[in-house]
């Protein structure tokens, strides 16, 4: 039996965006929260550590 | 334990179950059963794979490594929002639009149906022996901690996270997770808060962590370049975005979660949940842990905290040493609460030089503990035999059952075994989907009716059941469980995502390429971890770019007839 569909495209778009709303904004928050995040636990260890 | 926490367990074992069979009205078909009709909000799929991934070893291993070795643990995760960002714009859109069932049913129409059967065969033998430990983990230190029997503690895990999963799908799994994130969150909070509030009189929150930062557990981000540490800023960031690509790219217990989402931006928002929350809820995790420390400054801990081999030595040659190292350890506790009542004192008065006298005396205190328990752990070891001998994933079970108010020992331990069938659920419904459309409808019955393959996909969900509640029972004694489960995927994960970057990312790739290079990608995982002393976190990396350059020549030396033409 043959799975080969026409469902997928054999290459596809390797980045695809495409979808109902932009998600750029998204993808920004959660690099900056993570920025955030992460200076935060550096300056809690480095507040109680030292 | 009280009998009202043992109603607490009871009703919540009831709820799950009832819940899970309700759900069954709504799987009449087998896309139903394993992708819930593509009908799943977002928030609830976001949740279901935050819970999948957190099973019973996180929230015990983790709470027992933040005592043990304070928080560095958190750093494995900081890859892990950039790969949601990476997955949001490749793999989850891809997936969803090719309407597939399985991750690796894509693989046939890309390559071959080899490539396919390698790919499903390594997830089934990987996931279906990692759900054996992800069983036998809470089962071992809660049969031992609370008394129950191992058997009956496998089964009471295994046998209901069977039960609603056979019959209800992924809506049962899903909406049962739910509930179960809700439960560890607030029994981990509720844990904190009782942690906090048991502090001795005067000593408060910020004054009990200095103490605790002076041991060095409050060191969250540790900036070395080195390939052997895993919990390492970079080991966590570059090593990590792989291992979670290839987790939440490339492992079916999660691209099926995002698969049952309304909608790509659903799926996308799903996973971009994780990717704001992860790492918090894991420091809040470790934090917990480190309470639990600082409790045990002031409240005196057993000098071991799994008693598995204690009645042996006691009744061996040994006796008296062990005696003798307890008497010691009790010494030594009483000098270290001293030396931490004198330095959070000596602190209030802001002199410099004698806080750093009486931090220093702290931190010998805290040595002579160590040793002891380390002293302890050696004679434990020599006496059973038994090498493994480790009581770190001990250490917040016994705090729940020996410290915590009635009620909540119970809330705890059903928080435990959410954390546990969350996960078991998850990769149980996986563990079918892969055996059913990649396998049995593939090459046995390719055309059976729907009714049929919704028949087939409870047998085997039953049979996975069955098969990892039984492997947990020979799971017993692995080591650090949260590193053997890590490990176990490391060495496939990295394949199989450098299989997909072939799949999507590479047009020239051919099937014989990808499926030596899949292969090829396995063996120099092995090679480097036999021959090197490289961090499993970064096998991930070495396997994904091993087949990628495998497959790759392979594909250039001879090209597929359509892309030759």
């Amino acid at each position: 039996m043959d799975h080969t569909t026409a469902a997928a495209p054999r290459q596809p778009r390797v980045i695809d965006t495409r979808g109902e709303e932009p998600f750029g904004f998204v993808y920004v928050a959660v690099v900056a929260t993570e920025v955030v995040v992460l200076t935060g636990l550096w300056l809690f260890s480095r507040y109680f550590s030292g | 334990m009280h009998p009202i926490d043992w109603g607490i367990i009871v009703a919540y074992l009831t709820w799950v179950i009832y819940d899970g069979l309700k759900r069954s009205k709504h799987t009449d078909g087998v896309e139903g059963y394993f992708l819930a009709g593509r009908s799943l909000p977002w928030w609830a799929v976001g949740l279901s794979v935050m819970a999948t991934q957190m099973s019973a070893i996180t929230l015990v291993g983790t709470t027992g490594q933040g005592y043990a070795d304070g928080m560095r643990f958190v750093q494995f995760y900081f890859g892990l929002p950039v790969a949601m960002i990476i997955l949001s714009v490749t793999l989850v859109p891809f997936f969803y639009r090719a309407k597939v069932f399985t991750a690796y049913e894509y693989l046939e129409r890309r390559f071959d149906s080899k490539t396919r059967a390698l790919a499903g065969l390594l997830f089934l033998i990987s996931r279906g022996l990692a759900v054996g430990v992800v069983i036998s983990a809470p089962a071992v230190v809660l049969s031992i901690v609370l008394g129950w029997n191992l058997v009956f503690t496998a089964l009471a895990i295994g046998v209901p996270t069977t039960l609603y999963t056979m019959f209800g799908g992924v809506q049962a799994v899903t909406w049962a997770d739910v509930k179960q994130m809700v439960v560890i969150v607030g029994g981990v909070t509720a844990a904190v808060c009782i942690l906090i509030f048991d502090l001795p009189d005067g000593v408060g929150v910020g004054e009990a962590l200095h103490v605790a930062g002076a041991t060095g557990r409050l060191t969250t981000i540790d900036f070395s370049f080195d390939l052997t540490e895993t919990y390492t800023f970079w080991s966590g960031l570059l090593g990590g975005v792989f291992l979670m690509l290839g987790y939440f790219g490339c492992d079916q217990s999660q691209v099926q979660r995002y698969l049952t989402a309304q909608s790509v931006d659903a799926g996308r928002r799903s996973l971009l949940m994780s990717a704001f929350w992860k790492i918090p809820l894991q420091a809040l995790i470790l934090l917990t842990g480190v309470l639990v420390f600082v409790f045990y400054l002031f409240q005196e801990p057993p000098m071991l905290f799994n008693p598995t081999h204690e009645s042996e030595i006691r009744a061996g040659a040994r006796a008296a040493e062990f005696t003798e190292l307890e008497t010691q350890f009790h010494t030594a506790f009483e000098d270290r609460r001293d030396a931490a009542n004198q330095m959070i004192t000596v602190r209030r008065s802001g002199d410099a030089q004698a806080t750093a006298e009486a931090r220093s005396r702290f931190l010998e205190s805290q040595a002579q503990v160590a040793d002891v328990r380390a002293g302890a752990v050696d004679l434990v070891r020599a006496v059973s035999g038994d090498t493994n001998y480790s009581d770190v994933n001990y250490v917040f079970p016994t705090f729940i059952t020996t410290r915590l108010p009635i009620g909540l020992v119970g809330l705890l331990i059903a928080a435990v075994l959410a954390a546990a069938m969350s996960s078991i659920a998850a990769e149980l419904n996986a563990l079918s989907a892969t055996s059913v459309m990649d396998f049995y409808k593939r090459h046995l019955r390719p055309e059976a009716t729907d009714r049929h393959y919704l028949f087939v996909s409870k047998v085997t969900t039953a049979f996975w059941g069955v098969f990892a509640t039984g492997f947990a029972l020979y799971a017993a004694n692995l080591g650090s469980l949260i590193e053997v489960v890590n490990r176990v995927g490391s060495y496939f994960y990295g394949s199989l995502l450098g299989v997909f970057i072939l799949a999507i990312a590479v047009p020239r790739a051919t099937a014989n390429g990808a499926f030596w290079g899949l292969l090829a990608g396995m063996a120099v995982v092995g090679l480097v971890e036999a021959t090197s002393e490289i961090s499993y976190i970064w096998y991930n990396v070495v396997g994904a770019a091993a087949v990628v350059a495998v497959g790759l020549t392979l594909s250039v030396m001879r090209p597929s007839p359509a892309s030759a033409e």
